[in-house]
């Protein structure tokens, strides 16, 4: 088997994920409206929609915080899109429940394609 | 490592852990500024904490002015022009969203809040005692009660009508830079007569204190009357305004304007018909609903009689409510249709004009200016015409490459600072002190900047409170 093709395939499509979310969150203007109103805040940024998506940022744009901490923060997310109809309804329409669900597929395939290179 | 190690432990045991965090995620969420897309590696605070308690504030201060360490103030950080982000390296980040007591006094008329309340949860509250909160901010739902009060502005409102915020604080209960907690003000509806230590506080951006309780006159609800008109042009709407206040009229309690392309976006998401023309929205406010009702049609009558091409009392409940939500969350006008290219900010200005130069200011800031990268990029009108208030913004598709976006926003700054200048005024709301040191020397003069800087000294000689925010850091736009 030609490992070596599949693993290319798939970083090109993990290059293409991790740009993506990064130029949509660039379009986020830190209004913090999606804080305060989501069911995980509990007075930090990351237990909300904002500090999700800078902490998203921060990791892949920036190459900082580890990916322990970052995919915690993620999986703590409800995915219950209010911050979505929120985002959209009161200010950029970003997207902030779409980009934390692509930024939990983008970890997990790069979890996958590390095992597969170990392999 | 060891340093930041110990620097952690000893405000622990300030705050506890609770109301701490050195993660990197959390120092870096609360170290941006709304609006500001790059992040300046740096100067990402040590340590985020959040007091619950005037007595906890003063204790993180005496420690960090013993160590000689720099405070960042943040009530929730939406301040637009980075008043909040912190401008040096191995800073302290304090958040007020720990105080969030609220009592209400009705035989004395006033209530008393801590300054990291919520505006939106104080507003409800206030209208379910039938008072209304003397401010309406576009970042009502997450902003705080002492961010807005550190700025001294009330938004969308017209400061004529009703005054501005330090028309309604009683008194504060604030930390000074040594630690000190002290009180000023009265609990008398009477304000004080010559010194009131109040105004050193309210609208100096935290770099005299940390504002930490705020006592507030209430202010009974009025009743309002809805206006909304369509014009040709954006100019229209400033002749109508500046006949409204040569007719001696009341002032409204709100006076806004959105251009024409401002109100696409917005009036797509709610499912409005797509405007007839630039947008004017008016609240006027009586004693009674007659009152306010009457103040609306003299209103009708001077659009009419100024080009409207569609002015009217608005009565349903829901198209009064797409309308104003249309205008109120204004970020709404940057977003673009499926397949189109996202658009960012690039640039903004807010500067307030005199009422007789209204429509001038507008065709200047609309393109009578020499700023290349400006003309280049979508620019959207709208504001507080009622109050004399323009904002601009300058909007660029996302692939602009960053020193372009950088150049932008220098530029509309630069043009915000000419507006200013050119009629002799100053910009009305939006913390932001570091962007407007080159305009307070330039308007006011190196002695009054030098006084400025030489209170600062007194107060808080170790400049440990926002410091870089009085000499511009960040904003040295050449």
């Amino acid at each position: 088997m030609n490992w070596g093709d599949s693993s290319k395939g798939m970083c090109d499509d993990i290059e293409k994920m991790e740009r993506d979310i990064i130029d949509r969150i660039q379009v986020c203007n830190g209004c913090r409206m999606c804080v305060a109103m989501c069911p995980t805040f509990e007075g930090w940024y990351t237990q909300s929609a904002y500090g999700r998506l800078l902490a998203v940022n921060l990791h892949f744009k920036y190459g900082l915080g580890s990916v322990e901490e970052l995919s915690r923060f993620l999986f703590e997310c409800a995915t219950c899109r209010r911050c979505q109809e929120r985002c959209r309804v009161l200010s950029r329409n970003v997207g902030p429940a779409d980009i934390i669900l692509k930024a939990r597929r983008l970890l997990v395939k790069k979890s996958q394609a590390k095992d597969t290179k170990g392999s | 490592m060891g340093k930041n190690k110990s620097l952690v432990d000893d405000l622990i045991s300030l705050v506890g852990r609770d109301n701490l965090s050195d993660n990197l995620y959390e120092r870096s969420a609360y170290g941006q500024a709304a609006l500001e897309a790059d992040l300046e590696i740096e100067k990402i605070p040590l340590v985020v904490v959040k007091p619950t308690s005037a007595q906890e504030v003063s204790a993180v201060v005496k420690y960090a002015n013993e160590e000689k360490i720099p405070i960042y103030i943040h009530g929730a950080g939406t301040a637009f022009k980075g008043s909040t982000r912190p401008k040096r390296p191995g800073s302290i980040l304090l958040t007020t969203q720990g105080l969030v007591s609220i009592e209400i006094d009705e035989d004395d008329m006033y209530f008393e809040a801590g300054s990291g309340v919520n505006q939106y949860e104080l507003e409800k509250l206030l209208q379910r005692h039938g008072y209304m909160l003397p401010m309406n901010i576009g970042s009502k739902f997450s902003s705080t009660l002492g961010g807005a009060v550190a700025v001294n502005t009330v938004g969308h409102m017209v400061d004529i009508c009703l005054g501005k915020i330090i028309d309604y604080v009683m008194g504060i209960e604030v930390v000074l830079p040594n630690g000190e907690i002290i009180e000023t003000g009265t609990r008398s509806i009477r304000r004080p007569a010559g010194i009131d230590y109040t105004r050193f506080f309210v609208g100096m951006e935290g770099v005299f204190g940390i504002i930490t309780k705020i006592r507030m006159r209430l202010l009974p609800e009025f009743c309002q009357a809805y206006v909304m008109g369509f014009f040709p042009e954006l100019t229209d709407i400033a002749h109508a305004f500046m006949r409204f206040y040569k007719a001696k009229l009341p002032p409204p309690l709100y006076g806004e304007f959105l251009d024409q392309d401002a109100c696409l976006a917005p009036f797509r998401i709610r499912g409005l018909a797509k405007p007839k023309g630039n947008l004017a929205l008016v609240i006027t406010i009586g004693y009674t609903q007659e009152e306010a009702n009457r103040q609306a049609e003299n209103m009708v009558k001077i659009f009419e009689a100024n080009r409207a091409v569609e002015a009217r009392v608005v009565t349903s409940h829901k198209e009064r409510k797409d309308y104003w939500d249309a205008r109120d969350n204004i970020s709404n006008i940057l977003q673009t249709e499926e397949g189109e290219e996202k658009l960012v900010n690039s640039g903004a200005l807010e500067c307030a004009v005199p009422l007789s130069h209204l429509a001038d200011s507008i065709e200047f800031i609309r393109g009578a200016h020499k700023h290349r990268v400006l003309h280049e990029a979508k620019s959207f009108i709208y504001g507080h015409v009622g109050t004399c208030d323009i904002h601009g913004l300058w909007a660029s598709p996302g692939s602009w490459p960053p020193k372009k976006r950088a150049e932008c926003r220098r530029e509309a700054l630069l043009l915000e600072n000419e507006v200013n200048l050119k009629w002799g005024c100053a910009s009305g709301e939006v913390g932001q002190t570091a962007a407007r040191i080159r305009f307070l020397k330039e308007r006011y003069g190196e002695a009054a900047y030098s006084m400025l800087m030489n209170i600062k000294k007194a107060i808080d000689p170790n400049g440990i409170l926002n410091p870089g925010n009085l000499e511009g850091a960040g904003y040295e736009l050449g």
